[in-house]
């Protein structure tokens, strides 16, 4: 079906959107309309999706936490404790998956050595935003008790940013999961962007485009 | 061999006054004669606990004369059954570097450990990786940790560092970064 973008179509009017190009071609168009109709109220409309959509949106991202199932060290075994079924962390919501483009957390559980840094850091890069880090023992934290080898990264914040700090060696699954909690809350206390405006600053002032 | 360097306080090495097992001798005597002159020593090391099938150890020393290893590897490997080649130990002593191998026999059980001596300023030797395939890694991590040369290595290259790195860490006089110096 081919759409008219100048024609505008009435509600109800039967048409079914088969293809996400034409839902996008339709949505532009409303939005392009109302900008120049009546900004004031398409501001105002904007901000009043943003801000009751961007609530559930919110929620729905802490409930659905989903890191990355990368294990480096001996601290993945208790991050294998608790996604078993005593600590049981898929309850909150929390599911491992294999790959990193549909990830929401990246787990760094152990020592980062010097040729897996490089590794890490192009993980991180192909998660899709948002997306979070967090740093699960002391090696992640600070290179821990390999502090002073040859070959240690002193922590993971020296390759990516990291949300939350879960200090132990290694720490218990009771541990993670509070850490997980906290991403929660964090997650929860961000700024409601459902447009994803804030995302597009973002990368307008990392790239320099105007 | 030089007695090793202990810490102040450390209690003594255990010193076995146990008979090595008949086998060993059997095997060291073999050794003598069939490499007279090539071997510079070899012993049939004292177990320190009896009954253990591991404790039984020969020990080949071949100093700095390095030359007839391969060939003597190949003779272990063809009339002796040895078919293991469990470790590849690299030792630096400041002025010197030790490498030794250790092989295994499955049907006797045996170890021998073959130790060289190379100069510290270009450590060269014969690699084990003709006679025994499995021995290709190990001597690439001690290439890669204390810049052991292999001779006729068919791959030798870095294994456990990246292969930009500068230097042998586990040399003793390699310099460490600071904390924070990097990254």
């Amino acid at each position: 079906m081919d759409l008219d973008p100048a024609r505008d179509y009435a509600e109800g009017e039967g048409v079914l959107f088969t293809r996400s190009k034409e839902l996008l071609l339709r949505a532009q168009n409303a939005i392009e309309r109302s900008l120049v109709e009546a900004p004031i109220v398409s501001t105002y409309v904007r901000r009043l999706v943003n801000n009751s959509m961007g609530q559930i949106l919110r929620v729905g991202q802490a409930a659905s936490i989903w890191p990355l199932h990368l294990g480096i060290a001996c601290c993945a075994i208790e991050m294998a404790a608790m996604g078993a079924s005593r600590f049981d962390a898929e309850r909150l919501g929390i599911l491992f998956w294999s790959s990193p483009r549909q990830c929401d957390v990246l787990f760094i559980n152990g020592t980062i050595s010097r040729k897996f840094a490089p590794r890490l850091r192009m993980l991180y890069d192909q998660m899709a935003e948002p997306k979070w880090s967090m740093a699960v023992g002391n090696c992640a934290i600070s290179g821990g008790p390999f502090f002073e080898g040859y070959n240690t990264v002193l922590g993971a914040d020296q390759i990516i940013p990291v949300d939350v700090y879960v200090p132990g060696c290694p720490p218990r699954p009771e541990a993670m999961l509070f850490g997980l909690i906290k991403l929660q809350e964090k997650i929860l206390m961000q700024r409601p962007d459902f447009l994803g405006t804030g995302i597009r600053q973002e990368l307008a002032r990392e790239t320099g485009a105007q | 061999m030089a007695a090793p360097m202990l810490p102040p306080g450390a209690p003594p090495l255990p010193v076995s006054t146990l008979p090595p097992a008949p086998e060993c001798v059997e095997l060291a005597t073999r050794i003598e004669s069939a490499w007279k002159g090539k071997v510079k020593s070899v012993r049939a090391m004292n177990p320190l606990n009896p009954g253990i099938q591991a404790e039984k150890n020969v020990f080949v020393a071949f100093e700095s004369e390095t030359g007839a290893m391969p060939a003597f590897w190949k003779w272990l490997r063809d009339k002796e059954k040895f078919d293991h080649c469990s470790v590849v130990v690299a030792i630096d002593h400041m002025d010197r570097i030790e490498v030794k191998h250790l092989l295994f026999s499955y049907t006797t059980h045996i170890t021998v450990e073959t130790s060289a001596m190379c100069d510290r300023m270009d450590p060269e030797m014969p690699s084990a990786s003709l006679a025994w395939r499995g021995a290709n890694w190990l001597e690439r991590e001690q290439f890669d940790l204390m810049g052991v040369k292999f001779i006729d290595h068919p791959d030798l290259r870095r294994v456990l560092l990246p292969d930009d790195w500068i230097g042998h860490p586990l040399r003793k006089d390699y310099e460490f970064r600071q904390a924070g110096e990097w990254w």
